[in-house]
């Protein structure tokens, strides 16, 4: 089996920083969500 | 076969000395996915012998009624530090190690996706664990309200409490990058025809645990955080003084702390899908639903966790969803447990170590799955609650289960990683006097639970007291059985004799098509169609 292309490692690279970055975001966002439940659900005023 | 794996792996055989970095740069700015690994695994044993001291400390405290050697503050912040030491650091952790060594060998990948966030991953863990280690000396002593950090006992703490929440910041951060990074590297860096349900089972495991990390560690972060803001900064999002809610707490917690059980012990499940196949010489019985099984847990996993709560109160409705959807998850286990039986049924069995501890952990962690059983029924739970009961359950969950898969995959795959056989007479004593010990170590707590003995107190009503003792007998004898351990690896890796390519004979898996001793840098060239067939004969 040869090895990737030029090519194929552009894109490659391209799939990973997109996986990362959209891992990342729902990684903020359970952050950020649980925070935000906590405010509007858990504070009795 | 030696011959067949230096042709599949190409030209990378003979290049294992080419860009390989020496001294304390190898390790400090390493980038390779075998000294990354080799890394986590030793910070892990480390992390695991300094919780295990913590752990005898209580041992020794509760050998017999009275306070003996230690104030109860004191005591309080063993059970804490010794969780926290023993979950974050020792566990995780060794997981990673792993998961960084074996991933891109199993799944024909040069190098993890992202080499440099793997440097930094593991190099965020030890300055986490100084400065938990540093709250022992800082003014009011360390953490000690549990590993759960229950406000409002958790707000009561000393100078103490930012450090701890900053720790686990920095551990969960380590966390996310990992599991992003295990994630990217399976969906991204597989060899060709290496499809998913090619992939070892150890792989699967690892790729559910990523996605549970990836949920519910930033769960945690948020919880500490409101910690910190309510402690700093006047929130009152846990403080009912200011129309706040401590049980709000309970369920951020637990909604991250039940996953995070699953994430202790979904790759010990897939270790020991490779165990159990390699030493029966069978394939595994069941491949997709094992895959689908484990699946099945992650899923359930986030639906069940105020189980922990039923004494806290909840209306029925909750109670009876907590407790049903907790014992769905007997079935995907059910399924799993049944399939490894089946794979070792009229198989040729040999029983080296790895296997002794695969065989254990089929027996003893099946113990532990039955009494969360117990526990998920709500009115037995409100007499097991906060009882030893529970410590029994989750120790043979997390030792007898967790910890005996990790050291029954490091004595599987320790020929391949150092080229060389260790002492297989010592491994057996190694397992033998563990396999004993950690029973007399932790099923009499079932007894003292179920007596009424309440979990984290260092004293204790004198009917206690025989059953403790067993304990902690128990207790300095599997602490001192650890110690064979690095002793076991260490004889190995100076005068172990040489390992062949393929270390034990019902092997399957890409790893041992790649040539002994292992080059540094592996499969540059991606395993051809052929060499991938026969590594995944599952």
């Amino acid at each position: 089996m040869p090895a990737l292309t030029p090519a194929e490692q552009m894109e490659r690279k391209k799939r990973i920083r997109r996986s990362v970055i959209v891992l990342a975001l729902v990684a903020a966002a359970f952050y950020i969500g649980f925070i935000v439940l906590a405010v509007t659900r858990g504070i009795h005023g | 076969m030696a011959h067949d794996s230096h042709a599949a792996h190409g030209h990378a055989a003979h290049d294992d000395h080419d860009h390989k970095p020496h001294g304390w740069r190898r390790w400090v700015f390493a980038t390779n996915h075998k000294d990354i690994g080799t890394m986590y695994l030793v910070f892990a044993g480390a992390m695991f012998f300094i919780g295990g001291i913590m752990a005898m400390i209580i041992r020794a405290e509760l050998f017999k009624p009275g306070l003996q050697f230690v104030d109860p503050m004191f005591f309080n912040t063993m059970t804490t530090m010794h969780a926290l030491f023993m979950i974050f650091g020792a566990v995780m952790p060794a997981w990673t190690g792993l998961a960084n060594w074996q991933i891109p060998l199993q799944v024909g990948a040069p190098d993890m996706a992202l080499p440099r966030l793997n440097n930094f991953s593991f190099w965020i863990l030890p300055f986490a664990f100084t400065i938990l280690f540093c709250t022992l000396f800082v003014p009011g002593g360390g953490p000690a309200g549990g590993w759960t950090m229950y406000p409002p006992l958790m707000l009561q703490g000393g100078d103490s409490f930012p450090m701890v929440i900053f720790a686990i910041h920095l551990m969960g951060a380590s966390s996310i990058l990992g599991a992003i990074n295990v994630i990217v590297t399976i969906m991204n860096m597989r060899a060709p025809g290496m499809s998913l349900l090619r992939m070892p089972l150890f792989v699967w495991s690892w790729l559910i645990t990523a996605y549970l990390l990836i949920a519910v560690m930033p769960v945690l972060a948020g919880a500490v955080t409101m910690l910190l803001t309510d402690h700093f900064f006047g929130t009152t999002f846990f403080t009912a003084a200011g129309g706040g809610d401590p049980v709000m707490y309970q369920h951020i917690f637990w909604f991250f702390g039940h996953p995070e059980v699953y994430i202790l012990i979904l790759p010990a499940f897939g270790i020991v899908s490779e165990i159990i196949p390699a030493f029966a010489r069978k394939p595994i019985f069941g491949y997709e639903a094992m895959v689908y099984a484990i699946a099945s847990i992650a899923f359930l996993s986030f639906i069940v966790w105020a189980h922990h709560m039923f004494t806290v109160g909840m209306p029925l409705a909750g109670q009876l969803f907590f407790m049903l959807s907790t014992m769905l998850i007997a079935i995907p286990t059910g399924v799993k447990v049944f399939n490894w039986t089946a794979t070792m049924w009229k198989g040729s069995m040999t029983f080296e170590p790895p296997m002794l501890f695969a065989l254990a952990f089929l027996f003893l962690f099946t113990i532990g799955g039955f009494s969360g059983l117990m526990l998920a029924i709500v009115p037995a739970d409100y007499q097991y609650h906060d009882t030893y009961f529970v410590v029994a359950h989750f120790h043979y969950v997390l030792v007898p289960g967790a910890v005996f898969a990790i050291l029954g995959g490091v004595y599987y795959w320790l020929p391949k990683w150092t080229s060389k056989m260790y002492d297989q007479t010592l491994a057996r004593w190694h397992f033998w006097l563990s396999a004993i010990f950690v029973n007399i170590l932790f099923f009499p707590q079932h007894f003292l639970g179920l007596a009424g003995m309440p979990r984290r107190i260092p004293d204790y009503a004198t009917q206690f007291t025989d059953w403790n003792m067993v304990s902690s007998i128990g207790a300095f004898g599997f602490g001192l059985s650890q110690i064979l351990f690095p002793i076991i690896v260490w004889k190995c890796i100076k005068s172990g004799a040489p390992a062949p390519s393929r270390a034990w004979e019902g092997a399957h898996g890409l790893e041992w098509e790649l040539p002994t001793p292992l080059p540094y840098h592996t499969w540059e060239t991606p395993p051809d169609a052929a060499v991938i067939a026969r590594g995944a004969e599952h």
